[in-house]
């Protein structure tokens, strides 16, 4: 069991990551060294920036190619307790990492369940338009790509004036989970405005081979 | 009279349930299993204008080695891939290999300054749901290499395994490639 503290930028990219085994506590001057105002920076034209450790308060490392842009901020810090069996996976971060394990539903599952409530379950495709017309769930609504600021605005409207206990399932089947760009930040911002019946669906390696291989239906809208 | 409704009713469900198991499964035959019939068959034709507005037509590759590449902007495994395929496209030009590159994105705004900071050297166009449909791609990258005489020699999904996929390329290519 680790716990770790994941420092995720407005893009969903992960720009740090902290590990602690559980017996030992936060090092709290170093999560603040790391937060905004403070030395990291992140903009999405800088690939390299160095920050030297033990620097003053309010002095910055210096991008390794260009002059230091420090206007960047991070949206958000993540706090989770990471199990050793995930912790394999998030040596590789992912913005799948979000979802908590209990949240996630198998296609089988799914699928069964669609077959005793076909309309019991609002399910969002929250990735590619073009795959989305090629096959999806049947009854599923594109919800646009969550890993993009246009898409997540279509899925914030299309949630807005839902009940928050309402059931829903979000999937994507871009490409392989811990790839998936797209699963993490809509998750995040159901969760921003309060949903609490959220589940993601676990498509291992994408859409075509995960539930439209193994016979599940699909159809599609082009 | 009510076990007999119920009975009815089961066998209807039950007929109901048969009937989307059996759609699923042509769904799944025309697009899921296509990938795996597809090879050693001619590569679907398409045209369709790059984002050059150039023409691009499979057809119009007839006796290249061609790596029909499906990407995204915003898919980690595609990006890391790239780089490669520029450089295949620099080092195996010569030799007769086409790289072309097939974008899923939703629209072309964030694919022009990528296909830029990537440098990228080979036409790439917009895909749709029938081209995506005609090589049963659901779900990127997927990566086709189709031989000289158009055919579909080898298909690579997800995090691919580009030593292989250079060496049979330069198998595609022939002796001078080596």
């Amino acid at each position: 069991m680790v716990r770790a503290v994941l420092f995720i930028d407005p893009e969903s990219k992960v720009r740090a990551l902290l590990y602690y085994p559980l017996s030992n506590g936060w090092n709290f001057q170093e999560i603040k060294r790391l937060s905004p105002g403070s030395v990291i920076c992140v903009h999405r034209n800088i690939d390299v920036v160095t920050m030297t450790a033990d620097l003053p308060n309010g002095s910055f490392g210096m991008d390794a190619r260009r002059k230091p842009y420090f206007h960047g901020i991070f949206v958000g810090i993540v706090s989770i307790l990471i199990t050793t069996g995930l912790h394999a996976q998030s040596s590789n971060p992912m913005s799948t990492a979000v979802i908590p394990s209990d949240h996630l539903v198998q296609p089988e599952q799914l699928n069964h369940e669609l077959q005793i409530h076909p309309q019991g379950v609002l399910i969002l495709q929250v990735g590619s338009r073009v795959l989305f017309e090629e096959a999806h769930i049947p009854g599923a609504e594109y919800a646009g790509p969550a890993s993009q600021s246009e898409g997540r605005e279509i899925l914030r409207k299309r949630v807005a004036k839902l009940p928050r206990n309402r059931g829903i399932v979000i999937y994507c089947g871009c490409c392989p989970w811990n790839r998936c760009p797209n699963l993490g930040p809509a998750w995040n911002l159901l969760a921003q405005m309060g949903f609490t019946h959220v589940r993601a669906l676990y498509l291992a390696n994408n859409f075509g081979a995960d539930w439209v291989a193994k016979g599940f239906r699909a159809e599609q809208s082009h | 009279m009510l076990s007999s409704h119920i009975s009815r009713r089961s066998i209807f469900v039950r007929q109901v349930s048969y009937a989307g198991i059996v759609l699923g499964l042509l769904l799944a035959g025309a697009v899921g299993h296509a990938a795996d019939r597809m090879l050693n068959r001619p590569a679907p034709a398409f045209s369709r204008f790059d984002l050059d507005h150039t023409r691009v037509s499979l057809a119009a590759y007839r006796g290249k080695v061609v790596l029909l590449n499906f990407w995204a902007t915003w898919c980690a495994p595609c990006r890391l891939e790239m780089p490669r395929f520029v450089e295949w496209q620099s080092r195996y030009r010569g030799n007769g290999l086409q790289v072309v590159g097939v974008s899923i994105d939703d629209d072309d705004s964030p694919v022009r300054p990528f296909v830029q900071k990537l440098k990228l050297n080979y036409p790439v166009l917009m895909g749709d749901a029938r081209l995506g449909e005609s090589y049963g791609v659901l779900g990127v990258p997927v990566t086709f290499l189709i031989d000289r005489r158009g055919v579909i020699r080898a298909r690579f999904e997800g995090e691919a395994d580009l030593s292989k996929m250079e060496s049979e390329i330069r198998d595609l290519l022939g002796a001078s490639a080596h």
